[in-house]
């Protein structure tokens, strides 16, 4: 049986309500959506609730799913539209969405950095090994602007296609590409600069 | 069903975009941002849905969690304990008469 047929025989499933198939379709998602929301909105709780809130989105809405996008494509797109409410809601009142990555990124010999000659590394693998890089990146995407911080984590992260995230973000083929590409040279400068080093 | 974090399809790219989109790859691979971090969110969902269709979902305690094999074995075991225990405190009284 092809994967289609799994998919379609997983949706009808779904869509008589089996709480069986949507345990599994939660468990299957449920730690893509979060990572996804999580960068996004950069709180763990926030995005915890977010996400739980996106599978009862789903489970309510999953009868209107007419099946022209993928299943996960649809998913994604409940999940990036609930992250725009929550970041307004947030932003208005006046929430530090970036708490969570404060710690880790800290602790980085930044001041070392700094005083290190810009020079050209051609192995990043090798430069950035051993070093507390996870707080940094986590860091430097959170200070992305949203518009290109979507897109870069559909990209990079949830390797997702241009067209599916075309799809998710209701912007144009050409669109999404530019900002993928502004996104990626933002976040390499970004992590430069943090690094005091040039990369790749 | 298939997943789509298995198999992106492949995308003509021109060699700089290639380049760029490793190169970033590689830093976010290094970071751990590209593993999806652990998270159960699957008691909660089944909460919400629960309290809002106002018992019509998830009622029962059978159908919650992924599977209830785990509520039979501990179901069996608790009858086998509680069936044990009559016995054995109704056998004296039995001898008696």
């Amino acid at each position: 049986m092809s994967g289609h047929e799994d998919e379609t025989r997983f949706i009808e499933r779904l869509r008589a309500r089996d709480e069986r198939a949507f345990n599994e379709l939660v468990k299957q998602y449920e730690r893509r959506i979060f990572g996804l929301l999580l960068r996004m909105i950069g709180r763990r709780d926030e995005a915890e609730d977010l996400a739980q809130e996106v599978f009862v989105q789903v489970f309510k809405a999953i009868g209107t799913f007419r099946g022209e996008a993928k299943l996960s494509t649809w998913i994604f797109r409940i999940a990036m539209n609930l992250s725009k409410n929550r970041t307004k809601y947030l932003a208005r009142r006046r929430v530090d969405s970036q708490d969570h990555f404060a710690g880790p990124g800290e602790e980085v010999p930044i001041q070392r950095a700094r005083n290190s000659n810009m020079g050209i590394i051609d192995r990043p693998d090798e430069l950035l090994s051993g070093i507390e890089l996870e707080g940094i990146v986590e860091r430097c995407i959170a200070d992305l602007e949203p518009e290109f911080r979507e897109v870069l984590i559909l990209r990079d992260v949830e390797d997702m296609s241009y067209e599916e995230i075309a799809d998710i973000t209701g912007l144009a083929d050409g669109t999404v590409k530019s900002r993928i590409h502004r996104a990626r040279l933002q976040l390499k400068q970004a992590v430069e600069l943090a690094l005091g080093e040039k990369i790749g | 069903m298939t997943d789509k974090h298995d198999a992106p399809p492949p995308e003509p790219q021109t060699d700089s975009e290639e380049s760029e989109q490793e190169s970033v790859r590689s830093i976010l691979r290094r970071a751990k941002i590209r593993h999806p971090p652990e998270v159960d969110l699957l008691t909660g969902v089944q909460r919400r849905i629960r309290e809002r269709s106002r018992g019509r979902f998830y009622a029962d305690g059978w159908s919650r969690r992924t599977s209830p094999t785990s509520t039979y074995v501990v179901t069996s075991l608790l009858m086998l304990i509680i069936l044990s225990l009559v016995y054995f405190v109704l056998l004296p009284s039995v001898r008696l008469q």
